[in-house]
């Protein structure tokens, strides 16, 4: 016989290597406990090892996750930006101005052959993933093809060509120098005659028509450079404020009440908050919300007069007599809450349905 | 002989009849749990707080709490009730109904217009659904807004609906005559309401009236349609619009002729004027101008005003900006809440038309700049077609242009009526960009359902309210919201807390967003601050 503490002392300790042989073998050789033991502790330490490295991975998936979004962030977004601009463009009269300004911005310029001639097209680059993701926007400049309204449905089909090799790109058009255009091209009489922006104008809603494609229309070079610099910082601006607005709520909070109110730790600002929330509901002015405040300085003491009331009609009409002060002096008037108002905070309080609706006569 | 033996049973099946009317103190339970279905995730309902017979929000009126509410015959009370009470016989409905939609299948049913109002009146059979709410008959949920019978409701449809049942059975001349004996036991729902002014007599069925400022005709039913023919889908014979019958005409919102810089809000129409261009001026909800393909209707002989056409909205949209006016408005943040409620209407192509040269924006508040980046943001972001002009003249002679334009565009084309309260929206195909589209909303639906200040659910305002705690955002809310759906069941959770650290805590590990962040405790706290500060806040 022996004594069960040292032996199980010794299984324990011997649990994590293979090498120590239970104590008692000789008392009763096992040999087949042993090996499935031994198998049991390998496929043990397989599955820790295999847990351990999904956490990595699913830790470094967050990371890059979380690196992403960053990525996305105002302050950031445009050093993730590629401009890729043709090189035909670079030759013409803005090229210069048009590289200063994009390498101005602080995003990273590229030179190479674009699809469409004279465009510039812009792409993203997500830092951990090392993708290039083009953003589905393309701008073309179009200077001598562009001659007036005979032209129409030549431009609108040209665009649609591009349109269907490239379903992926949003395109817009640039029109530099239009003016001088056609006074080198039909003589300066032509121009006191003739609008050509007006001639242009059929083209233009033709195309917008058809292809939903808009022409900008711009006197220099600058003012192109200006354009694309602007573009590229609404593109890359576009995916983080997009999710910004995609709450799932159908409404929208006006600048008024977006923001908020700020709260300090004591807790310091609520009373204004509290106020702020009252005149969430349609139609409810400062003063209003002021009365209603006045009366019950927090949600708790509005649930507890609520509770007091002994039946539904007073609850319904709790706040319809409190008067409303406007003004000041000899012009001041007051008017009450109202039991229209009265009965929508009821409700809101009260109910137990998210859908239901407060206003019920519209 | 055999007469007589008609009056008599006439007689006796309208007094079984008024005897099953005089049951209803004894309210049936409901049968169809779908009425008062919730989307999934929210708490089951409790009672629907909405005005029984034992509250008076009018201290003034009398109450007649022993007198069981019953509509006249095809009122507009009467119809609602029945087209909801049909469309739940049929197997696998909603259960509810969108207002345009309980408007048509109710239409049929009731003598006076629910979109046209009378002569010398406000009101359409439609105001009598406030009533029918008042007396928790109907309830009204969601946004937009879902119509359905409570119990009491669904019972009372029953009887109404056997009733018409046997009224039906009996030739018309006995009706006629015996209608005697139960007409005080049906109370007129409309005349214990102040405002109502139906009257009693019936009125042609298909009202005429103005349709040139109010622009509600768009959803007449076509006449002779049976309510055989209700179903919870698209119906067999859906409003269309054949080509060759209908004008593409401007609608130019009011606000753009007339207040502020008057002389130039005059100049563009006097350019539209000026270029032949056929423009009608409306209260838009929501918009500056837009296209409606209307209707050619011919007068009719002996009648003053002109039977009402039919009116469809074309897909665009435009919003006009004035240099200053877009400075003001990024300023006052009317920018990007107008930008939103555009993108909402339902009209798949907006375009953003902004007046002003480099001239006209200097010397604002923001530079030219901003204002500038702004434009681009819109075009990029928000996806708007941005159509720039120098001033006035170039907005009237692009107005022009698109206008006849359009109508080319729409010349062979059939255009079909689609409803977005039942069929959803459905995205812009961007394969579809060369050809017009040809499945629009009505003009009726579409102004309506761009009501600015539209009604509030609870999720609705106790969303808003939550996001008036900086830092609480709209992702923010959203996910507290999927927790609390409602301000009674955030405080109901506080209560059940066992301490006053717990409460603190709450809210710390709701995740929200993308990324499933934690709430956070310093939020956490400063919600439980607001909702269980036993005193005053401060």
């Amino acid at each position: 016989m022996y004594s069960d503490s040292p032996q199980r002392e010794d299984l324990r300790s011997s649990s994590d290597s293979d090498e120590e042989l239970p104590v008692f073998d000789f008392l009763q050789p096992r040999p087949s406990t042993d090996v499935a033991s031994q198998k049991a502790r390998e496929r043990q330490q397989q599955d820790r090892e295999a847990l351990k490295q999904e956490q990595e991975r699913q830790k470094a998936e967050r990371r890059a996750l979380v690196e992403a979004a960053k990525a996305l962030r105002p302050e950031e977004c445009i050093r993730h930006m590629v401009v890729a601009v043709d090189p035909a463009l670079l030759q013409l009269e803005g090229g210069g101005t048009l590289l200063a300004s994009v390498q101005a911005l602080g995003c990273s310029c590229a030179i190479e052959k674009q699809p469409l001639p004279r465009s510039v097209t812009w792409a993203r680059q997500a830092p951990s993933l090392d993708l290039k993701r083009v953003s589905p926007s393309a701008c073309v400049t179009q200077e001598e093809r562009h001659s007036g309204p005979a032209c129409s449905p030549t431009l609108t089909s040209w665009v649609r060509e591009q349109q269907r090799r490239h379903p992926d790109k949003r395109l817009s058009l640039a029109v530099v120098e239009l003016e001088s255009y056609f006074r080198r091209k039909l003589g300066i009489r032509f121009t006191i005659f003739t609008d050509p922006r007006a001639k242009s104008h059929q083209a233009v809603v033709h195309l917008q028509l058809h292809t939903g494609v808009s022409v900008r229309f711009l006197s220099t070079w600058k003012e192109f450079s200006d354009h694309i610099t602007m573009t590229t910082k609404a593109v890359a601006e576009a995916p983080f404020k997009r999710a910004r607005e995609q709450t799932g709520f159908s409404f929208y909070l006006e600048s008024d009440w977006a923001g908020g109110q700020r709260v300090d730790k004591a807790g310091k600002g609520l009373l204004q908050a509290w106020k702020r929330q009252i005149q969430q509901f349609n139609r409810v002015s400062s003063d209003v919300a002021a009365a209603i405040l006045a009366a019950y300085p927090s949600p708790q003491l509005l649930k507890k007069a609520y509770s007091q009331c002994r039946t539904e009609n007073e609850k319904l009409s709790l706040l319809s007599d409190l008067l409303i002060r406007r003004g000041e002096g000899v012009t001041s008037t007051t008017r009450r809450v109202g039991p229209e108002l009265s009965k929508r905070l009821f409700l809101l309080m009260h109910s137990r349905d998210p859908e239901q609706n407060l206003d019920a006569s519209l | 002989m055999y007469k007589m033996l008609f009056w008599l049973k006439c007689f006796i099946k309208y007094n079984e009849a008024l005897a099953s009317l005089s049951l209803l103190t004894c309210v049936l339970s409901g049968p169809n749990a779908s009425i008062h279905s919730l989307p999934k995730g929210a708490p089951p309902p409790g009672r629907t707080y909405n005005n029984n017979s034992s509250n008076t929000l009018a201290p003034s009126r009398k109450k007649k709490k022993k007198r069981a509410f019953v509509p006249l015959q095809r009122s507009g009370g009467y119809a609602v009730l029945l087209a909801l009470y049909r469309q739940q016989q049929i197997p696998g409905s909603k259960g509810y109904m969108f207002k345009m939609e309980l408007q048509s299948e109710a239409q049929p049913l009731c003598d006076k217009s629910f979109s046209v109002p009378d002569l010398g009146s406000k009101y359409t059979a439609w105001s009598s659904v406030s009533t029918l709410i008042q007396k928790n008959l109907l309830i009204k949920t969601h946004n937009p807004a879902r119509y359905s019978l409570t119990d009491e409701g669904f019972a009372l449809a029953e009887r109404l609906e056997s009733v018409e049942k046997e009224r039906r059975n009996v030739p018309v001349e006995e009706r006629r005559g015996a209608a005697g004996p139960e007409d005080d036991a049906v109370v007129d729902l409309t005349a214990s309401d102040d405002e109502e002014e139906e009257e009693r007599e019936s009125l042609p069925e298909r009202a005429t009236g103005e349709t040139q400022s109010s622009g509600d005709a768009g959803r007449l039913p076509l006449p002779g349609k049976t309510q055989v023919t209700m179903t919870t889908n698209r119906k067999p014979n859906r409003d269309c619009l054949l080509p060759g019958t209908y004008d593409v005409i401007l609608c130019v919102d009011f606000i753009e002729t007339t207040g502020g810089s008057h002389y130039r809000k005059q100049e563009l129409v006097r350019e539209l004027q000026r270029n032949g261009v056929g423009f009608d001026v409306r209260k838009l909800n929501v918009g500056d101008f837009l296209w409606v393909a209307r209707e050619k209707v011919a007068p009719v002989p002996g009648q003053l005003r002109a039977p009402a056409a039919r009116e469809l909205v074309l897909d665009y949209i435009i919003e006009r900006k004035r240099m200053d006016d877009l400075c003001g408005s990024i300023i006052d943040g009317r920018f990007r809440e107008q930008k939103f409620r555009l993108k909402r209407c339902g009209l798949r192509r907006p375009i953003y038309l902004v007046e002003g040269s480099s001239s006209s924006a200097a010397h604002l508040s923001l530079p030219e700049a901003t204002l500038q980046q702004a434009i681009v943001n819109t075009q990029v972001l928000d996806g708007f077609f941005v159509k720039r002009v120098q001033d006035v003249r170039e907005s009237a002679a692009y107005l022009t242009v698109m206008t006849r334009y359009l109508s080319k565009l729409y010349q062979n084309q059939t255009l079909v009526c689609r409803s977005r309260e039942l069929e959803g929206d459905v995205p812009s195909d961007e394969e579809e960009r060369g050809n017009p589209s040809c499945s629009l909303i009505s003009f009726a639906e579409f102004n309506h359902g761009a009501v600015k200040n539209k009604c509030q659910t609870v999720r609705e305002v106790f969303a808003r309210q939550l996001m008036q705690i900086s830092g609480l955002s709209g992702h923010k809310a959203a996910a507290i919201l999927e927790q609390y759906g409602t301000p009674h069941s955030l405080l109901a959770a506080y209560e059940k807390c066992g301490s006053e650290s717990e409460k603190e805590k709450l809210l710390s590990c709701i995740r929200y967003g993308k990324l499933k962040r934690n709430l956070g405790p310093a939020l956490s706290r400063t919600v439980y601050q607001l909702y269980c500060t036993p005193g005053a806040l401060t």
